[in-house]
């Protein structure tokens, strides 16, 4: 069989703003970005959640700090090629509050201490974070650029699916993210 | 098991291939991956991490077809699927009611069935044609390949200038551009493709004549590959708790079920007969809790019931071996009862409708039991 545990089967695209940059440092308060000082803002949830309940294994309930509440999050395990090594970080998927409707949260990035590894694009194209996963659920983490994504050797799949979103991030609504499910065969780079 | 590669290197040197194997032994997916391989000129289709690459997830590296497939520029997959009412005409040519748009009543037409199409295509200059035939065993199947059988053989298609040899096969065809009957003859590089169950025979079974024109593959059930899905040690060891204590001891006991109940499918019944691999897995990786195993296996396990149920119709002793429901293992839901009708002896099968998670431990655990 062909199947091995580096196949692909999700990857997940997010366009690294200015003021996403200061979320890797839990600093991002002050800008237009929103969703806190640490957490990276995923809209619309109704698309992204589905695919973040597949690409995440664990659930944990946790409290609501601002409500008080118990609500269900998605957490797992990403791991990052940083230089030689390979560090390993928890990653956390928050579901829509009451005053952000239909938007989920990546939740806490200034943990992954990961700012010094985004990548600025040398045409003046967009930073972008992206996640990948393996058939056997390894989830992995990689910055890179709009550059690299447009003109790199990347597999065809994925270099269309890339195409595709970038394409639209210059144009309203502008989307910041997408998705690409090579198992259930869905997608989303902005409606 | 078969890779994509070696069916490829296969019909290239045969030109007819067959792959022959219970469900769940990976037929369909191998059909999937040859044609993928056929059709994108070898590249592969899965995207796959490199982590020593710059990009991590860099183009397959790519696959060099074999022979006559990798040096034609233009390549066609076509697909069908047999069925109890497939036709010659569906296959090759034939006439049929010409009920389109503007046609008038009483009009016939000839068909270009999807043999011919690829064949057609296969034709063309620097063309290859792929023709995969899926259940190739639930029609009529001699019949749809009506005189055309022994032109299919490799040695006895055209040349590859398209010319005749003098081994060349013809048969009698309708043309669909003028209605004459003509000889025909298949071109060089024409594959085809096909898969089958040998226990799922609707209509009739292949003919000798008919599966000698074809190179077999025939997959079987592995134990080894739902040990490696599972991440189960290569040999089972130690028995196993009563009630499981990890998703471990589930995945284990499944495998154990599994293995077991194969052996006595294929001593009661014919190896033919026996579940694939491909029920147990669970097409999104494993499950991560024992509530969410039991659930898996409760459904993996419900289709298997009704694969024995049919497999051993009209013979209650037969299915009680295989459920081990003769046994009396205190965990299995299934009992095999003697009883009488009028003063006939009868038996049996006293169990659950459908499995449910309460039980289907247990029942993994009897099914796992090895007679004396």
């Amino acid at each position: 069989m062909s199947s091995s545990g580096t196949n692909i089967v999700r990857v997940f695209l997010f366009r690294i703003d200015d003021g996403d940059r200061r979320k890797f440092i839990a600093k991002a308060n002050d800008t237009d970005s929103g969703g806190g000082p640490r957490d990276l803002r995923i809209r619309p949830e109704d698309e992204f959640w589905p695919f973040f309940e597949r690409l995440l294994s664990g659930r944990e309930t946790v409290s609501r700090p601002r409500t008080g509440g118990t609500t269900e999050i998605l957490v797992d395990e990403i791991r990052c090629k940083d230089g030689s090594g390979e560090e390993r970080s928890r990653i956390e998927i928050w579901p829509q509050q009451n005053n952000r409707p239909n938007e989920c949260r990546i939740a806490k990035v200034y943990q992954w201490q990961a700012d010094h590894l985004i990548q600025n694009d040398p045409n003046g194209g967009h930073s972008v974070l992206m996640l990948f996963q393996q058939a056997d659920g390894i989830i992995r983490l990689f910055f890179t650029t709009e550059t690299v994504l447009r003109t790199g050797k990347w597999d065809p799949t994925v270099k269309a699916f890339a195409n595709e979103w970038l394409d639209k991030t210059s144009v309203h609504p502008r989307p910041k993210s997408a998705f690409l499910d090579l198992k259930t065969k869905e997608r989303y780079t902005g409606g | 098991m078969a890779s994509a590669k070696e069916i490829l290197e296969l019909l290239e040197a045969r030109r007819n291939v067959l792959l022959a194997g219970p469900p769940g032994t990976g037929k369909s997916m191998l059909l999937s991956e040859v044609a993928n391989l056929f059709a994108n000129r070898g590249s592969g289709s899965t995207p796959r991490y490199d982590p020593d690459a710059e990009i991590p997830i860099p183009p397959s590296e790519t696959t060099s077809l074999p022979g006559d497939i990798g040096t034609a520029r233009n390549r066609k997959v076509f697909r069908s699927v047999l069925h109890q009412s497939s036709k010659y005409r569906d296959f090759l040519t034939g006439m049929m009611p010409d009920v389109r748009a503007g046609k008038p009543a009483g009009s016939f037409r000839i068909t270009e069935g999807v043999l011919y199409r690829a064949s057609e295509y296969a034709k063309a200059p620097d063309s290859a044609a792929l023709l995969i035939i899926d259940e190739i065993n639930r029609g009529p199947t001699v019949q749809v390949f009506g005189g055309s059988i022994v032109a299919m053989e490799a040695e006895k298609r055209l040349g590859t200038d398209g010319n005749p040899t003098k081994n060349t096969q013809y048969f009698d065809l309708l043309n669909p551009d003028d209605g004459e009957l003509i000889e025909y003859a298949f071109p060089t590089k024409l594959y085809i493709l096909a898969a089958m169950n040998q226990a799922d025979v609707s209509v009739e079974p292949l003919d000798v004549a008919f599966l000698r024109r074809w190179a077999p593959i025939n997959l079987e059930p592995s134990v080894k590959v739902l040990r490696d899905h599972f991440d189960l040690p290569a040999a089972p060891s130690g028995d196993l708790p009563s009630t499981p204590a990890t998703t471990e001891d589930v995945f284990e006991a499944a495998v154990r079920a599994f293995e077991a109940v194969n052996r006595r499918i294929a001593l009661g019944r014919a190896p033919e007969f026996r579940i694939g691999h491909g029920v147990l897995m669970a097409s999104d990786g494993k499950p991560n809790s024992i509530p969410e195993s039991l659930a898996h296996f409760a459904t993996c396990w419900r289709l298997i019931k009704t694969h024995i149920d049919e497999a051993f119709f009209g013979d209650v002793r037969g299915m009680a071996i295989v459920l081990n429901a003769d046994q009396g293992i205190a965990t299995n839901p299934f009992s095999l009862e003697e009883t009488t009708f009028g003063d006939a002896p009868r038996a049996q099968i006293n169990g659950p409708a459908t499995l449910s998670t309460d039980v289907i431990y247990g029942l993994m655990l009897a099914l796992a039991h090895q007679a004396d």
